[in-house]
């Protein structure tokens, strides 16, 4: 990267404390994103790939212990800030896009009194100029009419135009950084091209950064430049998007891509036996190892470690090349 | 139809409208939810139904299971149509469609076990003893890839994949001769996804069951289908063998459906064909053909008549601009 990263996190780990003692939901998450960049994080459910941003933004209940060696945003540090700090980046220069639009706008306010309140706290506009950059953000995500829009509430919006008004909010304050969590994960098929082709235009004229959080490979393969990949709660591989999808180097990555029905020769798909890991059976070694068809001995009882650049930061014992396992020599 | 002989189910201009208030002191509106529609499904076949939401296709699944009987039109089963059948002869076919639902955390009574779930519709329809029904239970589990010891269990204790194969089984105990899957895998995450995919594959060859294939996900679609409809609005826009569709699609609303799915290789990456708007409202449908506000090949012709559902090609199209 030549550019300075907008946000770099280094080793996030976030535990919940549960009734049956602390649960580990994420576990050692690296991430740049430089601005302009559009990274995919992608995971099934479980993965952890929610809470390590939403420990970013710093919207975890307090049941949730997040610990990192480091976690700057745009030069300031996300670690030690004080909760007035937070808020004032959070929402202003850090926005997120959540995955459900039709809950995670108030059904009891106008969508003009939401898209102004984030206004009112951040930025130091009057009324009127309020009003007048809600009708220009509207007319921005593409909404007709966006005067009459602005009086609409929530219930009276689709599911895209929903989506668009949460596009909108996140692009009050001219944010840097956009985390959006499964955007359009709820959305029908014609309306999701419309949604990420939306966000996609908006990233590349403003050169933001944007983290796009999905479960689709789809998604993934038409949007982003670099994929972090998270299993049970570790990255188990981060590479670029071409060469991720051409030669994935973590045998779970390989697997989810040998899964999908478009990459599928024969009438069976190799499917990956087993479930993810959950709270009580999480084996000793790799995380991955049961459900892994190049598992050794060594791969049940010993941590993996984490490969090098040119293998995706693979966290394998036998990082793959070409579908091949590798033994690394590098071991301690 | 020469393709209709040996059909499993044919429904022949199948249509349901439902008559919706609109507030006190407004007349009730009628939304046609399902207009029209006809296919021949045949023995050990896939036709998958594909359509956004509001489509129609939830509505139809509900008419070909025989949840609610169809508004117009004929549905048969051996030369018998059941669209206007008395209460005795629907009992019997009911048993022949049985239909998987597509959340698993929600079509599954949690305070009942597993066995009893599955035995269920054998207690209901037929008249096997005790002992018979727990031993079909336990083999239609096994077939499913469940292990004995799930019999006793409850559906809160299994994971995604695991109670959509129990909802599988249960749907399978009756052996139905239809199976209508209503987005069994969209709940799914990508690897547990391909394993219930590749259970129903394995148990079309065994048991010889037709699938009634609803989803909105083209790749899984290309994956299952022997056959496509394609939805829009309640109508059938386009209909025919699966390659056919995916290779050659013709009707522009598919086309921009194939456009619209991402594509998992990123070096493939190209233009879409971006739909402006979205679907109309069902209360206030467009004048003639459905698609005509979003079609690119709009012609004035469009907007004041339906096109027919025709033979063009290897399947059928209802567009004016298709060739």
């Amino acid at each position: 990267m030549n550019t300075s990263p907008l946000l770099s996190i280094r080793n996030l780990s976030v535990s919940f404390n549960t009734s049956r003692g602390p649960f580990r939901a994420v576990e050692g998450v690296d991430l740049d994103v430089a601005p302009g960049e559009v990274v995919a994080i992608v995971g099934e459910s479980g993965s952890g790939k929610s809470v390590a941003m939403l420990a970013v933004m710093g919207l975890l209940p307090w049941t949730a212990t997040v610990t990192a060696d480091r976690m700057m945003f745009d030069g300031r540090d996300l670690i030690g800030i004080s909760a007035r700090e937070r808020r004032s980046i959070i929402g202003r220069d850090l926005a997120m896009i959540f995955q459900e639009p039709m809950s995670s706008l108030n059904p009891c306010f106008t969508v003009g009194f939401q898209l102004r309140e984030a206004m009112a706290a951040h930025l130091d506009l009057s009324r009127a100029q309020r009003q007048a950059r809600a009708v220009e953000l509207l007319e921005l995500v593409g909404i007709p009419e966006p005067e009459r829009r602005l009086k609409a509430f929530p219930h009276q919006l689709s599911g895209g135009m929903s989506q668009r008004v949460m596009i909108a909010m996140a692009l009050a304050c001219n944010p840097k950084l956009i985390i959006a969590d499964e955007p359009t994960t709820a959305l029908d098929v014609t309306i999701q091209a419309q949604i990420l082709d939306l966000l996609l235009k908006l990233q590349r004229e403003r050169g933001l950064g944007l983290v796009l959080i999905t479960h689709d490979m789809g998604v993934v393969a038409e949007t982003s430049q670099r994929v972090c990949v998270q299993y049970a709660g570790q990255q188990v591989e981060m590479q670029e998007t071409v060469s991720l999808f051409r030669d994935p180097h973590h045998p779970y990555t390989s697997a989810l891509l040998a899964a999908l029905p478009e990459r599928a020769s024969g009438r069976l798909l190799p499917s990956i036996p087993g479930v993810v890991p959950g709270l009580a059976d999480r084996p000793a070694g790799c995380l991955f190892s049961p459900r892994c068809r190049f598992a050794t001995e060594r791969c049940r009882t010993v941590p993996p470690p984490r490969a090098g650049a040119e293998l995706g930061f693979a966290l394998c014992h036998t990082p793959l090349v070409a579908g091949v396992p590798q033994v690394l020599e590098t071991l301690a | 139809m020469s393709e209709a002989t040996n059909a499993v189910m044919e429904a022949i201009g199948l249509s349901q409208s439902y008559e919706v208030a609109r507030g006190l002191f407004s007349k009730t509106a009628t939304v046609k939810a399902v207009a029209g529609i006809s296919f021949a499904l045949q023995p050990r076949s896939t036709l998958a139904i594909v359509g956004e939401s509001g489509s129609g296709k939830s509505t139809l699944a509900r008419m070909l299971t025989l949840i609610e009987r169809p508004g117009l039109g004929e549905l048969r089963f051996d030369d018998i149509n059941v669209a206007d059948a008395d209460a005795r002869t629907l009992r019997r076919y009911r048993g022949e469609v049985q239909m998987v639902f597509q959340n698993p955390y929600g079509s599954l009574n949690p305070r009942q076990t597993v066995g009893a779930a599955i035995e269920e519709p054998l207690l209901v329809n037929t008249p096997l003893s005790a002992a018979e029904r727990r031993e079909r239970a336990q083999d239609m589990m096994r077939r499913v890839g469940l292990r004995p010891e799930h019999h006793g269990r409850y559906p809160h204790m299994f994971s995604g994949g695991q109670r959509q194969r129990i909802a599988i089984a249960r749907a399978l105990v009756m052996r139905p001769k239809i199976l209508v899957l209503d987005e069994p895998v969209s709940a799914l995450d990508v690897s547990v996804r391909a394993q219930v995919l590749n259970l129903l594959v394995e148990l079309q060859e065994t048991l010889g069951v037709a699938y009634i294939f609803i989803s909105h996900d083209l790749g899984v679609v290309r994956h299952m289908a022997d056959e496509v409809l394609v939805m829009y609005l309640g109508h059938a826009v386009e209909h025919g063998p699966r390659d056919a569709m995916f290779d050659a699609p013709k009707h522009p609303y598919t086309r921009a459906l194939l456009s619209a799915t991402p594509q998992v290789d990123p070096e493939a990456r190209r233009e879409r064909i971006v739909l402006q708007g979205e679907l109309p409202s069902p209360f206030n449908p467009p004048k003639g053909c459905p698609f005509n506000p979003r079609c690119p090949l709009v012609m004035d012709r469009c907007r004041v008549e339906m096109p027919p559902l025709e033979r063009k090609g290897a399947g059928r199209v209802a567009c004016w601009a298709a060739e």
